[in-house]
């Protein structure tokens, strides 16, 4: 379509992949770039923020918010992602396999992880989440929430680790996280003895990183059921890519949702043309393709 | 808890002779360097903040029985102007109007800043010929566009043509922390904070289900990125609420306040209370005192909310003998607010003897 071909002509063609056009180039956007870029076969350009992500890891294995801010490092699993999709399996898919490869910008990545973790807190009457869950922060040193955490099980699933004990405690925080009637927000789900609202965003995301998981408690079940009935063509443009991304994770793309991303693509380039927000949609044009399924479906799944 | 939440170059101490010179002015005066802060900022500006504050007295304007429809660009104008902003400084300035989105949804617009406020004050500040852009930082939904589709923001900005600045993404600027009431060192503020001459807090008047009461003060935590601070701004909880408040507002001179007090929330707030009208717009050159005079009129003592209390010691006027009265008289508009029954609010009524929910 030809939207997605202007988006991707911008991207390939953007010499700053940054949150706007004024401000310098951030490793979300770039990770999220190199993932369209190698999904829809641009690889040259893929390869290009694929680098720019490797130049702005640290000593420590993480991946800061630009190559100036090198803390917080919650956008390491989306570099991990990226790097995945660049590679396309050229790399160690084990970490136990790399070992002597420790210059691999992954496997530093993946140690870093693994190395951290949110703050626990001691249980409360005033929130109703099991706040013992370490998952992963936005920032260090701060209770871990659901959006980071979503990230960093999905770059673990992607290396294969989706059996590692902490990529199945990030999957019960989320579900953990999940709202009693489906739908999550940020991370919170009573406080004070009140349930609070679900948000479309972050509960596409999470069906993202449960993808292939089971939910005895039927709380996925209703999320996907609050996703796939609240979103639609007025669905705003980060919200709808993750809605539909969420959606596809699970077999659920609801129908005419190429129409949906094309109009919200529309209204993004007229309502001054993020560039990240437009390079998500095209990362959810990909539908059942979405490299956050491919890079994270377990083994054996086709 | 060891602050771990900062860049590499959060952890530059400062020049020697300048940290010498703050440890000692803390050692001596808070109330000064504060005061001197302010100075350095309206001494670049020509605003009356500064002497105010010099002056030991912050006058707080109250007009009562407004409506969304009503004459709200009046009222603010003469607000402003009852509270000593001097136009001819405002000429050709970056005005940032901070409105509260904290996480908005059509179905609780309470919640959140009313459009008819941020277009009011917009329409003030460019009658002055003042450029005005409108910025936040949601502290719970990253989504931006979401957030000022829910609030009805979005809508109005695009009729104004507002510009607005995402400040949740934007690239950031450390700048030292001069309330040190926390142990940040510094914060991380975006650009458009940064470079804005004047910053003009647009909160909701809501209780708070930590911290009591809400407005102009705490408001300014949407003025830091969820980039560098997270979803919600947990760096903040960490490092004490109250503590930070101080300090977001300390490190921010240039900031003064028109309150959204005309559909509030009460009970459990900021974010899942109930609808409360109150029908105020409240405004100051003085962030704390008019959240002082927010909180008397909502049921609460100031002196035992933890951060007014806090901002006094540092030049916060709360005090109500130093709070000069415009407009309204604040006394027959008090109307108790439901706070939240939990044991860490008990004892904020102004009547202890008073049901909090």
């Amino acid at each position: 379509m030809a939207w997605i071909h202007s988006v991707l002509d911008r991207l390939e063609d953007s010499a700053n992949w940054g949150y706007s056009p004024q401000s310098q180039p951030a490793s979300e956007p770039v990770a999220l770039a190199a993932l369209t870029l190698a999904a829809h076969g641009r690889r040259v350009a893929a390869q290009r923020a694929a680098s720019w992500l490797v130049a702005a890891q640290i000593a420590s294995g993480s991946v800061g918010i630009s190559a100036t801010e090198s803390a917080p490092q919650w956008p390491t699993g989306l570099a991990v992602l990226a790097w995945k999709a660049v590679t396309n399996g050229q790399a160690s898919r084990d970490l136990n396999e790399s070992q002597e490869q420790s210059h691999i910008p992954t496997v530093r990545a993946l140690n870093w992880l693994l190395a951290s973790s949110g703050e626990k807190i001691e249980r409360s009457a005033a929130l109703k989440h099991d706040s013992t869950l370490q998952g992963w922060s936005w920032v260090d040193g701060t209770h871990s929430w659901l959006e980071p955490t979503a990230f960093a099980v999905l770059a673990l699933k992607a290396c294969g680790l989706e059996r590692h004990p902490r990529t199945r405690e990030g999957v019960r925080l989320i579900v953990d996280r999940l709202l009693p009637s489906g739908g999550c927000n940020y991370g919170n789900t009573e406080v004070f003895g009140q349930t609070l609202r679900p948000h479309m965003l972050p509960s596409g995301l999470a069906l993202t990183a449960l993808a292939g998981e089971s939910d005895p408690s039927g709380r996925l079940d209703r999320t996907l059921t609050y996703v796939a009935d609240a979103v639609g063509p007025e669905t705003t443009a980060a919200s709808l890519g993750w809605a539909v991304i969420g959606l596809a994770a699970h077999g659920r793309l609801p129908n005419g949702f190429e129409r949906w991303l094309e109009t919200a693509a529309e209204r993004t380039t007229q309502r001054g043309a993020s560039l990240p927000r437009l390079t998500l949609l095209t990362l959810a044009a990909l539908g059942s393709e979405t490299p956050f399924f491919m890079l994270t479906r377990p083994r054996g799944v086709s | 808890m060891t602050d771990r939440t900062t860049s590499p170059g959060d952890n530059r101490t400062p020049p020697t002779s300048h940290a010498a010179e703050v440890a000692d002015a803390s050692k001596l005066d808070r109330r000064t360097l504060l005061i001197s802060s302010a100075v350095a900022g309206a001494g670049l500006l020509g605003f009356a903040v500064a002497r105010h504050a010099l002056g030991n007295r912050a006058p707080v304007f109250l007009a009562a029985g407004q409506k969304y429809d009503g004459s709200l660009v009046s009222t603010i104008r003469d607000g402003l102007l009852a509270c000593g902003l001097q136009l001819e400084s405002l000429r050709g300035r970056r005005v940032l109007l901070k409105p509260n989105m904290v996480e908005p949804r059509r179905e609780a617009r309470h919640m959140t800043t009313h459009p008819a406020v941020v277009r009011s004050v917009a329409e003030v500040f460019r009658g002055w010929e003042a450029s005005v852009t409108v910025g936040e930082a949601p502290g719970h939904v990253r989504d931006t566009e979401m957030a000022l589709v829910e609030s009805g923001l979005g809508e109005a900005l695009d009729d104004d043509r507002l510009p607005f600045a995402d400040l949740n993404y934007e690239d950031v600027r450390w700048v030292p922390n001069r309330g040190r009431k926390s142990k940040l060192p510094g914060f991380h503020f975006p650009h458009s904070v940064i470079e804005a001459d004047l910053i003009v807090s647009l909160p909701k008047l809501k209780t708070h289900h930590w911290v009591g009461v809400t407005a102009a003060m705490k408001n300014l935590y949407g003025t830091l990125p969820g980039v560098k601070y997270g979803w919600p701004k947990n760096v903040l909880h960490y490092a004490g609420i109250p503590e930070t408040v101080v300090d977001i507002n300390a490190s921010l001179p240039k900031a003064i306040a028109v309150v959204d007090g005309i559909e509030c929330m009460e009970g459990d707030g900021p974010i899942m209370g109930t609808p409360k009208q109150l029908g105020l717009i409240a405004i100051s050159l003085a962030p704390a005192a008019v959240d002082a005079t927010c909180a008397r009129i909502i049921g609460i003592e100031p002196r035992r909310v933890r951060y007014l209390d806090l901002a006094s010691t540092i030049g916060g006027v709360i005090d109500p003998r130093r709070i000069e009265q415009r407009g309204d008289d604040w006394r027959p508009l008090v109307t108790p607010f439901e706070v939240l029954d939990v044991p860490h609010l008990r004892g904020l009524r102004t009547d202890p003897s008073r049901d909090l929910i």
